[in-house]
């Protein structure tokens, strides 16, 4: 999942607390992709999504300061922020959840590539809660412990709702999978 | 193992939190039963697509993370314009014959090869030499290595360099030493942190990428940083290797020209299957060639400038021989009770049979 390796992670982070500009930059570097996909998979639209990631830069960028090494890892801390962003977002816009019939309305090109993947598509139509487990244990590679911390949920929950995603991601890209199968 | 526990395992190993243990208990389950199989088959289908999954990215813009330097993109251009001059030069002196002759080809493979030796002669000649400060200059060179003569001035060089530094603050020093190389329109290739075992030596490891012409006056720089413990200067002649290059890839254009001007000729479709096939061949060897040779220049270009700062961190230590005699003898107490008492609880098992024996002894001695 990670551009760098943890050592240089914490020394970067170290830096860019100090106020070191490259460091900060590096970091934006390292994980603008990781910050974009998730806020992509919630959004579901690349001018939102990408105005998402420079909020998230800016606030990470003065709440550095407040960040400490000691508690979570600065990762999970990051992932935290892009979703209480990506919350607001919606909250802001007040859609509860990103139909596809909707966010094709204001898709860009570059979305429409995307949504042609059917894997995007039935992505796209599962509950926000599956999604966005999904997206930070399958795509990112977080654990189930990791994301338990961002979503603030426990790790079995986590671990359930990403394999119910899983299930319906299945069911939905015409895989279906035979019920009886869960009886016996 | 029931099917629903299975199938909760399937998910999670391809999340990667199943233990071996239980990836044992589901690969035995899934040897007796079909329906399991399916699905792992199907969440491995679903894995893949999940991995090959792309999202729409564009780097942000508003945020400065670009770090092209005014010195770098000058060094660019200065490239491109010695690319045009060198091609002009070249394309009177040798190839000009070779490229009438493809103007006179079938459309499609003489705007495609055309459109080929364009990409070649800019790629080429911007593949940058040291002193790309002087373009006419650079251009002779061209011109010298193309004839094969007198390259003995023309010496090809990579430099590699390496100090290690002791400095005070780690930290400061990095800052101070990214914002030099920036600053000579270099830039900062990797940072590696060692920690040694108790923390007595902090260590990190910085490389930077300086252009040839800067190189001295950045490690002068550099230098002054801090107390240099070690330095190390290796260079190494890659002349040879790029003047072989450059032989190899005109011999694959000749013979690129060769095989179009028999696909000229050909009438059968054996033949003219097999020359499209040895044609891509040449071409795959032209791009290999040009690439290994872009590389080699830009390892002339660019020097490696390989820094190790190290911090030594005092260990503590006791400087009042008094309070350290003391401390000494009360571990020496300390460990002795303990060997004492751990001897004590050791005896313990026999001073109990004893006891029992000589109790047993003298009840039979009364009687």
């Amino acid at each position: 999942m990670p551009l760098v390796n943890k050592a240089k992670e914490k020394m970067l982070v170290r830096l860019a607390k100090a106020g070191n500009d490259w460091a900060f930059n590096s970091l934006v570097k390292a994980f603008e992709k990781d910050v974009f996909r998730f806020a992509y998979s919630f959004l579901g639209n690349v001018a939102d999504s990408q105005d998402i990631v420079q909020e998230v830069f800016l606030k990470v960028h003065f709440a550095l300061q407040n960040y400490t090494d000691t508690g979570a890892k600065f990762t999970t801390w990051l992932f935290a922020i892009t979703r209480n962003q990506c919350l607001n977002h919606l909250k802001r816009n007040r859609i509860d959840n990103v139909e596809l019939s909707e966010s094709l309305a204001k898709a860009s090109f570059e979305d429409e590539v995307v949504l042609k993947n059917d894997l995007y598509l039935a992505l796209s139509s599962l509950p926000i809660e599956m999604k966005e487990a999904f997206v930070l244990v399958a795509l990112q590679g977080f654990s189930y412990e990791e994301a338990g911390k961002i979503l603030e949920i426990s790790p079995g929950t986590v671990k359930s709702r990403v394999h119910n995603a899983r299930m319906r991601l299945i069911e939905k890209m015409g895989l279906s999978v035979n019920k009886e199968m869960s009886i016996r | 193992m029931k099917c629903k526990n299975a199938q909760e395992f399937i998910s999670q190993y391809y999340d990667k939190q199943l233990s071996k243990n239980d990836w044992r208990k589901l690969k035995s389950h899934l040897a007796d039963c079909d329906k399991c199989l399916e699905l792992y088959q199907k969440m491995a289908s679903l894995n893949s697509r999940v991995k090959a999954l792309q999202f729409p990215f564009k780097p942000t813009t508003v945020l400065e993370t670009k770090r092209t330097s005014p010195a770098l993109k000058v060094l660019v251009a200065s490239g491109s314009v010695v690319g045009i001059i060198a091609a002009l030069i070249i394309g009177f002196s040798s190839i000009t014959p070779k490229t009438q002759n493809l103007s006179e080809r079938p459309a499609s493979i003489a705007t495609d090869l055309t459109n080929k030796s364009s990409n070649y002669a800019g790629g080429n000649a911007s593949g940058i030499s040291p002193d790309t400060s002087n373009p006419s200059n650079k251009a002779e060179d061209e011109r010298t290595v193309d004839n094969k003569t007198n390259k003995a001035n023309n010496l090809q060089l990579v430099q590699d360099i390496s100090l290690t530094l002791r400095v005070k603050n780690i930290n400061a020093t990095i800052k101070k030493i990214t914002e030099l190389t920036e600053n000579n329109g270099g830039y900062v290739a990797n940072l590696d942190v060692v920690q040694s075992a108790e923390q007595l030596r902090e260590e990190t490891i910085i490389t930077l990428k300086v252009p040839v012409d800067k190189l001295k006056e950045v490690k002068a720089n550099i230098r002054e940083f801090g107390h240099v413990l070690a330095e190390k200067v290796m260079t190494e002649d890659v002349t040879l290797a790029i003047v072989d290059l450059e032989a190899n890839l005109r011999n694959y254009r000749r013979q690129e020209t060769r095989y179009l001007e028999l696909i000229d000729k050909a009438s059968k479709i054996a033949d003219l299957e097999m020359l499209e096939q040895k044609l891509t061949e040449i071409r795959q060897n032209i791009e290999a060639t040009q690439g290994q040779l872009q590389y080699q220049k830009s390892r002339v270009a660019m020097a490696t400038l390989t820094i190790n700062l190290v911090k030594k961190n005092k260990p503590k230590i006791e400087e009042n021989w008094f309070v350290m005699m003391f401390s000494n003898a009360w571990q020496v107490f300390v460990g002795a009770s303990s060997a004492l008492i751990n001897l004590l609880f050791g005896l313990l098992p026999f001073v109990i049979v004893g006891l029992i024996g000589y109790g047993a002894y003298r009840f039979v001695r009364k009687r």
